[in-house]
């Protein structure tokens, strides 16, 4: 429709994106909506938190047996149908059941929200191998007669699936689809999803992380092959980051959603804030299918700092990404130490020690972990440090008890993925 | 298609219609109306759902003949066929 | 023509009627667009929010409420022609209801879902008058509202053929008047009987959530079967060439093209769309006659209702005298008659509201109101709260003031004005004009009415005036080609 309004429309919006990128809208968290090993609402959760309390548990996993897992207990029927859960994926449900009470916690009247302006960013590590795995079990059981393979497969399973299951149960007619990063994909959704604002593609965001990954046996396994799942008598010690006794990932499910404003809008209506997007890295080692490099880790964290127009003295909390891999700790140390030299104040942190590794979820849910700290001041630990393993000496971790900061101002939130991904989000405490 | 077919396909098309009605024991030579709770807002539909879904077309003087599924069937199954004859 | 801003219909307002007669038209194929002027749907019965409440418009109850399993009942053919599941709309029926007149409280009667609630009472409590009683619901209970005409005929007058007692009379037109009459003093047999049916014969009922779950489930349907909806888009004109309408001209000055145009916004406010004069919010107060309107206060309460012993009654119809004076008020507010509805006291099946609610509702002038400067507005509205808090306060038990203040967490009000503001309709009416368009005609081929002023009444009739309309005047008309 070449008409004058639309050549004069599309100049505006040229004018307006070239303000933009010299002055990008300042981003800003309004609600929090989760489901972890730990609890299922934010205050549960960072209780557990402070109380060390680790919610791992085993479960039986197929092929496998017993295995220490991170399973999350909410009801899903709370926001779906029993229909809906049946013919989605556990994901989805994971992923609806944390929009929507990101929705319930941000005080949007959302019957007033305009739907077609709300996206949906979700980061996942993987898709489709829970919903494969458990098909071609029950097609065994029909001895492979590929005509009782389900027809619910191809909505199941393809990449996108846990947003577009949470765009149908909300009726959101705005973009709505998944990052796929390893395990740096809960970062990964939350930097979109401010770089889709700041474009003005949308004006509420729901953004974060999921994963489904308990429910297949493979990645077990595979983990279990490289030697890096992990095994202990007592499952909640099971996840031991920087532990001289360390053996490898916890898996776990979980989800974390957040609601995301320009920071102009959240403050016009009056809404509470979590935190604000302070700066951002996301790059690549190139180095190795799975090991990490500390070299490219400490460039994405000092980007990242550059990008906050901060300096390593005024991060307040690191929380690292640790998955209790023997190498893989190291090497973040390495990073870590290197950035920080000198930053005596700095305390450092992990999540995966209390709820395993939530892959996709990651990112989103140990950022949620850390952000009641602007307001009480406590850092959480890691637990499970019983012999600290002397390459992961760093002064500023914050060992099996909790400690109070002098000062919250800003959080550094790692998440460092396969194939070589890094991400470092910095979050800032919002000051009216 | 058959007039059993045609019969069954109007069945489908009252069950979306009036999912409240037990179907089970519907008669064809009795009327619809006397043994279903459907009105003629629902006999609307189901002319729409026939055009919606099949592209059969009845005029609002032909609405009679669906009074029951033996008519219905009588006076669709033609018209089904000559459908398919012409694709 | 396939071009993006050519419809097959267009329909002004999303309110219940709309977005009724938007999905029955989607559902079939066409090519709809809804433009509605507020940025939220539901028109007469909508929603907003307040720091952080949700508050309902309109809603005190849905009307038509019947058992799940009952045949037959326009509830029924709404939930049919609309593909709804009864569950989605979660209605919860009401506990009772009371008609209270006299200063004291001295006259009254009850009624439940249960019509033999009713006919018991009257039996009890007008025992010369419950064969007269029988009658009349038997011959009303046989109606088709679908099928009626406008009879023109007094409601009064067919009644007293029937009821001998002018208080039962004043008692059993109280409610029905409150929830549905756009005429004072009387109705329309036709109306009255609609009304009758709808409360008497069938039942109240609310969703626990109040007014947001249906207006989402039609909401959701309009859009699964392709509807389009503009919000903050309303119609400015309709331009006529030729005894049709031509052209939709929306609020921004762009032009839309229709093969159909169905109107929600009241008879009188539609014709004023085809006049050249541009669109003027708040009409003539002399044109159309005198429009019934209303006032309502809103009171949210951080204990329970039950506790102040008010755990009974769902909605209260009272007024402090034997005749019943239902009309526009000289005053401002009329506060002798008045609706008192509780929405805590539904059967939600074990569940309570998060916090308590009282709306109390008064006959209303709308030109008292619409006169005021803001500050005075504002100053009058707080006034009036409390004088209808005392006049409703004498058919409820007694609480004093100080217990009440002390257990109000919130208050909101809305005048003639906040109904005209927000819903466009005249003169801040609730229930159109006195006089209704049963068949929706304009007198434009392709511009029809649904809605209020169509006749059919309550959030049922409404909704069943869109399907009547979209079926009646486009898909029928179709297959009438």
């Amino acid at each position: 429709m070449a008409t004058q309004n639309s050549l004069a429309h599309g100049r505006c919006v040229a004018d307006s994106l070239l303000l933009r990128r010299m002055k990008p809208p300042r981003i800003v968290l309004t609600g929090i909506g989760l489901t972890s090993p730990n609890g299922n609402t934010l205050s549960e959760y960072r209780q557990n938190l402070l109380n060390g309390v680790s919610g791992i548990e085993l479960i039986e996993v197929r092929y496998m047996g017993a295995q220490p897992a991170g399973v999350c207990h909410f009801d899903p029927l709370k926001y779906q149908k029993k229909k809906d859960v049946r013919i989605g994926t556990r994901a989805g449900s994971i992923s609806i059941f944390c929009a929507r009470e990101a929705l319930a916690d941000c005080g949007l009247d959302w019957d007033r929200v305009d739907k077609t302006r709300v996206g949906i960013y979700l980061g996942i590590t993987e898709h489709g191998n829970v919903e494969t795995e458990n098909e071609i079990y029950n097609l065994s059981l029909f001895k492979h007669d590929t005509r009782f393979w389900t027809h619910h497969h191809n909505p199941r399973t393809v990449a996108n699936n846990p947003a577009g299951e949470v765009s149908l149960n909300l009726g959101i007619t705005g973009p709505a689809y998944t990052l796929g990063a390893a395990c740096a994909a809960g970062n990964l959704g939350i930097i979109h999803a401010a770089q889709m604002l700041q474009l003005g593609e949308v004006d509420l965001a729901l953004a974060g992380g999921v994963s489904e990954s308990v429910g297949t046996f493979g990645i077990f396994a595979a983990f279990k092959s490289q030697g890096a799942l992990a095994s202990h008598p007592d499952p909640t010690k099971a996840s031991r980051p920087f532990d001289k006794k360390r053996n490898g990932i916890v898996v776990s499910e979980g989800g974390c959603i957040y609601t995301m404003e320009r920071r102009d809008d959240a403050l016009a209506r009056g809404a509470r804030i979590y935190g604000e997007v302070g700066g951002y890295c996301v790059n690549s080692d190139a180095t190795d299918y799975v090991l990490p490099n500390a070299v490219r880790q400490a460039e994405c964290i000092r980007k990242a700092i550059a990008h906050a127009g901060l300096t390593p003295a005024e991060i307040d909390i690191v929380n690292t990404h640790a998955t209790a891999t023997p190498q893989g700790d190291i090497q973040e140390c390495l990073a870590i130490g290197e950035v920080f030299a000198g930053c005596a104040d700095v305390n450092i942190n992990n999540t995966k020690s209390f709820i395993g590794h939530c892959m996709g979820a990651a990112g989103a849910l140990e950022l949620a972990g850390n952000l009641p700290s602007f307001d009480d001041l406590i850092v959480h630990p890691t637990i499970n440090v019983d012999e600290l393993d002397p390459q992961c000496a760093l002064s500023g971790l914050v060992l099996n008890q909790p400690r109070t900061a002098k000062r919250v101002d800003a959080i550094l939130n790692n998440s460092f993925g396969m194939l070589g991904i890094n991400s470092a989000l910095i979050i800032i405490r919002h000051r009216t | 298609m058959t007039k059993d077919e045609c019969k069954q396909l109007v069945l489908s098309i009252i069950a979306d219609i009036a999912p409240d009605e037990d179907l089970s024991n519907v008669k064809p030579d009795v009327r619809l109306r006397e043994q279903l709770q459907l009105d003629s807002m629902d006999f609307l539909d189901i002319v729409m759902e026939l055009r919606k879904r099949h592209g059969i077309e009845v005029p609002e003087a032909e609405y009679i003949q669906l009074a029951s599924l033996d008519s219905c069937a009588e006076y669709l199954t033609p018209k089904f066929n000559a459908l398919a004859g012409q694709s | 023509m396939n071009s993006p801003s050519h419809y097959d219909t267009v329909i002004v307002g999303a309110g219940m009627s709309g977005l009724a007669a938007g999905i029955r038209l989607a559902h079939f194929g066409r090519r709809v667009c809804i433009c509605e002027r507020h940025s939220a749907p539901g028109g007469l019965n909508s929603f907003y929010s307040i720091g952080g409440r949700k508050y309902d418009v309109g809603l005190h109850a849905m009307t038509n409420y019947v058992p799940a399993g009952t045949k037959g009942t326009p509830l029924g053919r709404l939930l049919r022609q609309l593909r709804i599941d009864r569950e989605e709309l979660a209605l919860c029926p009401q506990k009772q209801s009371r008609v209270v007149f006299g200063a004291g409280g001295g006259a009254g009667l009850r009624f439940t879902n249960d019509r033999a609630v009713l006919e018991q009472e009257i039996a009890e409590k007008f025992p010369r008058q419950i064969d007269g009683f029988r009658r009349l619901a038997t011959s009303l209970g046989i109606y088709d509202e679908l099928a009626a005409d406008s009879s023109g005929a007094s409601a009064r007058a067919v009644v007293r053929r029937h009821i001998a007692d002018p208080l039962l009379e004043d008692l059993l037109f109280c409610p029905l008047m409150y929830y549905g009459s756009a005429s004072e003093r009387d109705m329309d047999y036709a109306q009255f009987g609609i009304m009758f049916r709808s409360i008497y014969l069938e039942g109240l009922a609310r969703p626990f959530e109040g007014i947001r779950p249906i207006i989402r489930v039609l909401l959701d349907k309009f859009r699964v079967a392709g509807g389009e909806r503009r919000m903050n888009c309303g119609v400015a004109r309709l331009v006529e060439r030729g005894g049709r309408v031509a052209a939709v001209v929306l609020d921004d000055g762009s032009e839309i093209t229709a093969d159909h145009v169905i109107s929600s916004i009241g008879a009188d406010e539609t014709r004023a769309l085809l006049r050249a004069a541009p669109y003027a919010t708040g009409a003539p107060a002399v044109e159309g006659g005198r429009r019934l309107s209303f006032v309502e206060t809103i009171r949210v309460l951080r204990t329970q209702p039950r506790d102040f012993g008010w755990g009974d009654d769902t909605i209260v119809f009272f007024n402090d005298r034997d005749r019943f004076d239902y009309a526009v008020p000289a005053e401002p507010v009329d506060l002798r008659s008045g609706v008192i509805c509780i929405p805590n006291n539904f059967d939600y099946g074990g569940r309570d509201l998060p916090e308590g609610l009282v709306r109390v509702t008064c006959l209303a002038n709308y030109a008292a109101w619409a006169a005021l400067p803001e500050p005075d507005y504002r100053a009058a509205k707080a006034r009036w709260l409390g004088a209808m808090t005392a006049s409703a306060g004498r058919f409820l038990l007694p609480v004093t003031e100080a217990a009440l203040d002390a257990a109000t967490v919130a208050t909101d009000m809305f005048t003639p004005r906040t109904i005209t503001h927000f819903t466009g309709h005249w003169q801040g009416a609730v229930y159109g004009s006195p006089c209704k368009v049963r068949d929706g005609g304009t007198g434009l081929a392709n511009l029809h009415l649904c809605g209020t002023d169509q006749g059919m009444l309550g959030i049922v009739g409404s909704m069943l005036s869109g399907i009547a309309a979209a079926n009646r005047h486009v898909l029928q008309a179709a297959a009438r080609a």
